[in-house]
């Protein structure tokens, strides 16, 4: 069961990081008008980046779940 | 633009080869169980199934097949977790964010003014054309007319009385003051220190003719006491016939009532309250005290070990002093008193004097000794008492443990049971140096392992903290202590229980057997005629029987007591 739970967690990992990265292309795709929007903008791409940094660890650690 | 969708493909096709990977030697395995079940059951011969096993096989034996299963399951994973650090570097090197592009297009122009150039220095006078404001008459509006919308009433609806509670009567109130554990005249921890349970009080007058109740502050909420013996009994109510409703309106209450039932059930903590006596003393005998403790620092640090034992709700400091003062008053007043007496009975004046100092110091002296002995006394009862709970709290506690709570819960769940003895004291006061002061479980534990009176429960408490200490699994070692303290009370209690077998032989030999044949022997002695030491045969009978056998069955009580062991 546990190596089951590994890989389907695995796979739900994967499809979020397709999802922020969609998100994080649309984000740098866009024009601001202002220097605040920008701001805002950059502190969501920063965000959206360390979710994904974050989706990377958990799928290695994961991976060991697999037998 | 982070571009790693081309390594997420790559991982999920990694994770579909791995699911038919997994499908395909399930399917080998359940093949293979087919084919052993059919070959046990004499279905197919070994050719057969010989044949039909290399087939599945694919000319491979079994442990080649799982090896290569295994080898396939960990290349897999090894391609999953290249994949994901490659996605990993790209997300982590991406900067893209710093390069936000935006429309500059949309940016504000700055005001410009042309000023005109100045062609000299010279100054110029400028003028200021005058202002002309054209002032419009305000038009007056008309007065805001007073709309007025019309209240709707509420409809009277059905007008619900609250129940008043019950007015006992003097005879119910009268059986329920001897029948119920409750006082209501009594503030209920007062109940156990009130002489006689206040029965002999004024309040207690006043709630047998009056109904006067004790009323009890629960923070801001006053509540009668019968209120909450309602609550914690089923209610007076319910004793003297009435209905819960007579007593207690449940909607218009049900709020105060847990509010109640939560104050009720939350422990109070205890707090020492000042002595009076250790106040007098304090200011009296302090100094003649750190004489002596100065003079002999041995005694007075015995003394001061057994007061921490005892755990004698005193400081240590003020308790000596209290001795040294019950002394000294009690030396003293004895002086006046053994004057009289000795005079009384005509001694001489030297004599008198004589006689009265020795009897003061030896009242004194008494008073010391009594001070002295009292808290070793206390220590040793206290250290009985927590041996012999100690296996039961440990078996207690590992329970508790193995459901897998905190040791600060543990130590609260168990302080709160009361169950077993001196232990939830000692338990007690960890929980409360974790509650009230802060402290940690462990610097808690060594606290109280520095006080306590048991080397058996300083051992455990010690043990408990290393292994915490060391991340050993407490679990564990409580269940190890649990069944090793089991164990020795168990064979203590053995021990105990034989011996008290050869007690009983001995009692019924030694006090049975031997008084009867005495009696008998005496009878016919007393048949004969004639004394045996100058005693007549009634008078030793006479001794024997109200004298001697009591006192024989007394010194016997006392020695089974003596010999209890400590278990």
């Amino acid at each position: 069961m546990q190596k089951i739970e590994g890989q389907l967690k695995i796979s739900e990992h994967i499809e979020r990081l397709e999802v922020l990265s969609d998100i994080y292309a649309d984000l740098s795709a866009k024009t601001y008008n202002g220097r605040t929007e920008k701001d805002v903008a950059k502190l969501k791409m920063e965000l959206v980046k360390k979710e994904m940094l974050l989706l990377t660890y958990l799928i290695n650690k994961d991976i060991d779940k697999i037998e | 633009m982070i571009k790693i969708k081309p390594l997420l493909h790559e991982m999920n096709s990694c994770l579909e080869e791995l699911s038919e990977a997994r499908t395909n030697i399930r399917k080998v395995s359940y093949e293979l169980e087919m084919l052993d079940r059919k070959y046990q059951r004499g279905e197919i011969d070994y050719k057969n199934y010989t044949r039909q096993c290399r087939e599945i096989l694919t000319g491979k034996n079994r442990s080649q097949i799982s090896e290569n299963y295994s080898y396939y399951i960990s290349s897999l994973k090894k391609r999953l977790r290249e994949t994901n650090s490659k996605a990993f570097n790209i997300i982590y090197n991406d900067t893209s964010f710093e390069d936000i592009i935006y429309d500059k297009a949309s940016k504000k122009k700055a005001a410009t003014f042309n000023l005109p150039e100045i062609t000299s220095l010279d100054i110029y006078d400028i003028e200021i054309p005058a202002l002309h404001i054209e002032i419009k008459e305000i038009k007056k509006t008309k007065p805001i007319q007073k709309i007025e919308i019309p209240i709707p009433k509420p409809e009277p609806g059905e007008k619900l009385d609250a129940p008043h509670p019950v007015k006992l009567t003097f005879f119910e109130r009268f059986i329920y003051s001897f029948s119920s554990k409750n006082k209501p005249w009594v503030l209920p921890q007062e109940a156990d220190t009130v002489f006689m349970g206040g029965f002999l009080s004024k309040e207690f007058l006043d709630y047998l003719f009056y109904g006067k109740e004790k009323e009890e502050n629960f923070g801001k909420t006053k509540v009668l006491r019968s209120i909450l013996s309602y609550e914690q009994k089923g209610g007076v109510g319910r004793d003297f016939g009435g209905s819960k409703t007579d007593v207690l309106d449940p909607y218009l209450l049900e709020k105060e009532i847990k509010e109640i039932k939560n104050l009720i059930s939350r422990k109070r903590p205890d707090v020492y309250k000042a002595s009076t006596l250790g106040y007098l003393a304090n200011i009296s005998v302090r100094k003649i005290t750190i004489f002596f403790i100065e003079q002999y620092p041995d005694f007075f640090k015995a003394l001061y070990r057994d007061i921490r034992y005892a755990n004698i709700r005193v400081l240590a400091n003020t308790y000596i002093n209290i001795v040294f003062f019950l002394t000294l008053v009690s030396g003293i007043s004895a002086i006046p008193i053994f004057t009289l007496i000795y005079s009384l009975q005509g001694s001489g004046i030297g004599m008198m004097l004589v006689k009265t100092f020795f009897t003061s110091i030896f009242i004194g002296g008494l008073f010391f000794a009594g001070g002295v002995y009292y808290p070793s006394m206390k220590a040793k009862s206290r250290k009985r008492s927590i041996n012999t709970n100690i296996p039961f709290a440990i078996d207690h506690m590992s329970s508790v443990i193995s459901s897998g709570v905190s040791p600060a819960t543990m130590f609260k769940l168990i302080s709160n049971s009361r169950e077993y003895g001196e232990i939830s004291v000692e338990i007690d006061k960890v929980s409360n140096y974790v509650e009230f002061f802060g402290y940690d479980v462990l610097t808690s534990l060594k606290a109280v392992a520095l006080t306590t009176p048991s080397e058996d429960f300083k051992e455990f408490i010690d043990g408990f903290v290393s292994t915490i200490e060391t991340g050993g699994n407490l679990k564990q070692y409580l269940s190890q202590k649990s069944s090793e303290a089991l164990l020795n009370y168990r064979l203590e209690r053995q021990k105990y229980v034989e011996a008290l077998s050869t007690y009983s032989d001995i009692y019924t030999g030694v006090l049975i057997a031997a008084p009867l044949f005495f009696v008998i022997a005496l009878s016919l002695v007393s048949v004969i005629g004639g004394n045996i030491g100058g005693f007549s045969v009634s008078t030793i009978i006479s001794f024997g029987t109200y004298g001697a056998i009591p006192v024989l069955n007394l010194l016997f009580l006392i020695f089974l007591e003596a010999s209890q062991p400590e278990i």
